[in-house]
């Protein structure tokens, strides 16, 4: 989706005056969207927040998320129990509100009472640093680990990673259980993943790694988001079988990886021959390039080595 | 006074006035029978698939046949999501309205567009399991109608025929 293809959609779904400020601001500028009952709707971009003239009532917070999520917010009860709703374009919009729980667990969310949408961008070139490291000398794919805090453009890099090896050839295959990575709409990738790539939309990371190493016989797998220990023994199979994984995680360096058990377990077999640190400071750029010892090998952009 | 040819004319008048009436009766029911498996559709697609409201309407319309009532009714679910699909910032509501103006249903009655408002209203809310409880609700309400409507459009459409044809045969002899 391109940048004009956003607008397009979010003049669509939210009120004129909001939609009026987004269009006015220039192309990328605008990164959230901030929603909250009884409070002015705010923009959050690059240069600053811009605060609009309407203040929504709980009614149209509902109305709007509705609205975004097309229609579909009562088809996505397993997405909205994790906080969050993939939207067209792989835009991530975050929910608060009254949750129904059950024994400890969410059951479900009603009265919407604000939102947050993270509008996803395409920005060719994000993984121009590590693209030298990707390949090893037999021209096979490396397991790489992509490290960062939230907003700093993991998904963007894993996006950009595989785009430009399937464009240079390679056969890639993509799980994105959230429709964040490929934003799968129809069956066509809205975001740009390559011409050679296979999309898994949907589908729960363990379970297809498993089917996209059987069925598709890729060169490398894409996912986002590693989490616990089903997730990395399905990355761990899949490198076992000599398919490179390129995955990333929530954090904020790369020496505490080892502290959290499933990626012990990785370390220990070796898995990852690269981990990449995004900088926290800024959106899409690489801090850093560690080799599989966790050794820095590459340049620094703004942070320290 | 008319003679052989316009007596003719009244009895062939008054048969074609019972056929439509008939014709009328037997439209409500095709009709109803139409909503009745486009809810049986909705309702297997609302279990099975988890699909944006304005796909479930459209896909439930692709569903049904292209001609009769079935196609009135299709062109109504199509015009609807394809309204959503097109606008999301409309409610299924706004949209269902402007649907009905813009296609309408041969012999529908306010009973029925009744029970078809408040169905569009309760999809647009609720769980996914509160959707499909709201359409099979809304399935059985149309079970009964159509039962209904299949007798009435059996005897009063054979009575209005009849009726028709001998008020036309009485008028030509009258007139004669």
């Amino acid at each position: 989706m391109t940048w004009q293809e956003t607008v397009n959609f979010l003049s669509l779904c939210l009120p004129r005056s909001v939609a009026k400020t987004i269009a006015a601001l220039p192309a990328g500028e605008a990164r959230e969207i901030r929603v909250r009952a009884n409070r002015p709707v705010r923009i959050v971009a690059a240069s600053g927040d811009k605060i609009c003239s309407l203040v929504a009532t709980q009614e149209q917070v509902n109305a709007i998320a509705e609205s975004l999520s097309e229609h579909a917010l009562y088809a996505r009860a397993d997405e909205q129990r994790h906080g969050y709703v993939t939207l067209r374009g792989g835009h991530r919009m975050g929910l608060c509100g009254r949750v129904i729980a059950q024994g400890g667990n969410i059951r479900a969310l009603r009265e919407i009472s604000s939102l947050c949408v993270r509008i996803a961008g395409q920005w060719p070139g994000t993984a121009d640093p590590v693209m030298p490291y990707l390949l090893d000398e037999a021209g096979r794919v490396r397991s790489m680990l992509v490290v960062g805090l939230p907003g700093t453009g993991k998904t963007t890099l894993l996006r950009d990673v595989c785009r430009q090896l399937s464009d240079g050839g390679l056969r890639m295959a993509m799980v994105d259980e959230r429709s964040e990575l490929a934003a799968m709409s129809r069956g066509v990738p809205q975001l740009d993943v390559g011409e050679n790539t296979d999309v898994l939309d949907g589908a729960a990371k363990d379970v297809g790694l498993r089917w996209l190493l059987r069925g598709m016989g890729p060169h490398a797998m894409v996912t986002d988001e590693m989490g616990g220990m089903a997730d990395a023994q399905a990355v761990l199979e899949a490198a076992q079988n000599g398919v490179g994984v390129i995955t990333s995680v929530h954090g904020g360096d790369i020496e505490t990886l080892a502290h959290r058990s499933a990626l012990y377990h990785l370390m220990q077999h070796q898995v990852f021959s690269l981990y990449v640190l995004m900088d926290p400071n800024s959106t899409g750029k690489v801090m850093g390039v560690y080799d599989g010892q966790r050794q820095l090998i590459l340049h620094t952009y703004g942070g320290n080595a | 006074m008319l003679g052989p040819a316009g007596a003719f004319a009244c009895f062939a008048a008054g048969t074609g006035a019972g056929l439509l009436l008939r014709n009328r009766c037997h439209d409500r029911f095709h009709a109803l029978e139409a909503w009745r498996d486009a809810l049986e559709v909705m309702g297997l697609l609302l279990q099975e698939e988890r699909l944006p409201l304005g796909d479930l309407l459209c896909q439930t319309a692709h569903g049904l046949a292209r001609q009769g009532a079935a196609a009135q009714v299709r062109a109504r679910l199509l015009h609807t999501g394809e309204a959503i699909l097109s606008a999301p910032s409309l409610t299924l509501s706004q949209a269902y309205e402007a649907a009905v103006k813009t296609c309408p249903i041969s012999g529908e009655q306010a009973e029925e567009q009744g029970h078809l408002i408040l169905l569009f209203g309760q999809l647009s809310s609720g769980s996914a399991a509160m959707r499909h409880q709201a359409v099979m609700a809304a399935m059985k309400r149309f079970g009964l109608l159509v039962e209904k409507a299949r007798s009435k459009a059996e005897d009063t459409g054979k009575l209005y025929a009849r009726l028709g044809a001998l008020g036309g045969l009485m008028l030509g002899i009258a007139l004669w």
